[in-house]
């Protein structure tokens, strides 16, 4: 049997590579918290022409992505910002993406991507990937949205930021598709701080009678919750990272872990446990801070509710990490004295 | 004594955590300052009326570079004549509107422009030289 403090090693930097690892899986960048609304203003044809029955154009993710959903049988070519073939769905619903077009690359990130030009090649002929098979695909189309982390310095809230056209071919018909984005004001700080104080407050009632151990889990549920809202808000076009369920997920088994074990006589299984599952939910929380200030989220529910909820993860998280940090410093006096008496 | 400690403690971890999730940390970006627009400054752009339609109609405009390199203390003005609003990096200017900042740190900043072909444009702020 490995010693004890080599298990709590073992068992925090496990905690910790987890932590990472999905935190690294999360990167790709599907719709999240954002202050700038698009929308489509007008599409514009070919003159005297009609688009077929059942397309269907769309801003997906608030200002993220634009998408396109065509029924079997119509084709969809969409060209990059050189001009360069970039997407299409064929008559079959597949649907491909050239990998030597420049904007495959820069279009992977909402902000813009390093483009790897060793792989781009606009002169040679298109180098298709199925990415699809749906007849629908989203992309992030940087001429649909602000092109900036750092909010626009001068901007008030329902300026106009963005007014650009985007062009695709549908059935062989021209199609100009026309958007602005809009700056949205930001919401009141005053739901997510009350949240948090009524965290705190609960937080340190159930501190005194000794039930920290189902906080992790109670608030591993109600991140579940805020998470599928997310998930499945999302178009799936847009790469929803299932990883907004699946850290909760993991937060809840490790705290229904330590309720578990919390009355053997291996306590520190119990506190590592307990400091694992804090550790993910505050992972967790760190990837949707931005639902806190943002004015539009990703998500189903009413926005107060997940920033509430999201509110009341943080602190709970914060809690469940502190309380098991002070269990760890007085199981480690305990085992101490009887050295020092000796 | 021990319960103040740990009171102390968990509320400076809370206060911290909360924090960090209200501000989210931003890299290393320049800042800026609003200065008169009477000030003289070191970069001066104007976006002339009807640009707004030569982009529609497809032309190609180009009033500022895509990339340009200033220094903290200098400023720029950029004066918008246009009936529509444009966005210059991250500074937007209103139709009929005159943005003048000056640069107070060093940093780099990228973002969309519809004042040049790229739709591009990067602002490097060096520090003084």
């Amino acid at each position: 049997m490995k010693p004890r403090p080599l298990r709590l090693l073992n068992s925090v930097l496990g905690g910790a590579l987890l932590s990472l690892t999905f935190a690294g899986v999360s990167h790709a960048d599907a719709p999240g918290p954002t202050d700038y609304k698009s929308t489509i203003t007008r599409i514009e044809l070919t003159e005297g022409s009609t688009l077929p029955e059942g397309v269907d154009i769309s801003v997906e993710g608030h200002d993220a992505f634009l998408k396109v959903q065509v029924r079997e049988g119509t084709t969809v070519d969409i060209s990059g910002y050189e001009g360069e073939q970039y997407l299409r769905i064929d008559a079959e619903c597949a649907v491909f993406e050239n990998q030597r077009a420049m904007s495959t690359w820069y279009n992977q990130e909402r902000f813009g991507s390093d483009i790897d030009h060793s792989l781009v090649n606009h002169e040679l002929p298109a180098d298709w990937k199925q990415i699809g098979s749906n007849c629908a695909v989203a992309w992030h189309d940087h001429r649909l949205h602000y092109m900036s982390r750092s909010a626009p310095i001068n901007a008030q809230p329902g300026d106009v930021l963005v007014i650009d056209s985007i062009p695709i071919t549908v059935a062989g018909i021209d199609v100009e598709v026309h958007v602005e984005s809009v700056l949205v004001e930001r919401p009141s700080r005053d739901v997510p701080l009350i949240a948090a104080a009524f965290a705190l407050i609960i937080s340190t009632l159930v501190l005194r009678v000794r039930l920290a151990w189902i906080a992790t889990t109670v608030a591993a549920v109600l991140a579940m919750v805020l998470g599928g809202a997310q998930y499945f808000w999302s178009a799936p076009e847009t790469g929803p990272q299932l990883t907004v369920i699946i850290i909760p997920l993991l937060a809840g088994i490790a705290g229904g872990w330590a309720v578990r074990s919390r009355h053997t006589p291996e306590a520190i299984t119990s506190i590592g446990a307990q400091l694992l599952g804090g550790v993910l939910l505050a992972v967790w929380v760190s990837q949707r801070a931005g639902v806190v200030t943002s004015a539009l989220l990703p998500t189903s529910l009413p926005y107060s509710v997940d920033r509430a909820g999201t509110s009341v993860i943080a602190t709970t998280a914060v809690v469940s990490i502190a309380y098991a940090s002070l269990m760890l410093r007085q199981l480690a006096s305990a085992n101490a004295k009887p050295v020092g008496q000796g | 004594m021990k319960r103040i400690v740990v009171a102390s403690f968990l509320i400076a971890v809370i206060g911290v955590g909360t924090f960090t999730v209200i501000n989210p940390l931003s890299g290393e970006e320049p800042q800026f300052q609003a200065i008169s627009e009477s000030a003289l400054t070191d970069y001066e752009y104007v976006i002339p009326e009807g640009t707004g339609k030569l982009i529609d109609a497809g032309e190609a405009i180009s009033i500022i570079p895509a990339e340009l390199q200033v220094h903290v203390g200098e400023s720029i003005r950029i004066v918008n004549n246009d009936e529509r609003g444009h966005i210059v990096g991250i500074f937007f200017v209103g139709p009929g509107e005159t943005l003048s900042q000056s640069f107070t740190s060093a940093g780099t900043l990228s973002g969309g422009c519809t004042i040049h072909p790229s739709g591009a444009f990067t602002l490097q702020v060096l520090e003084q030289a």
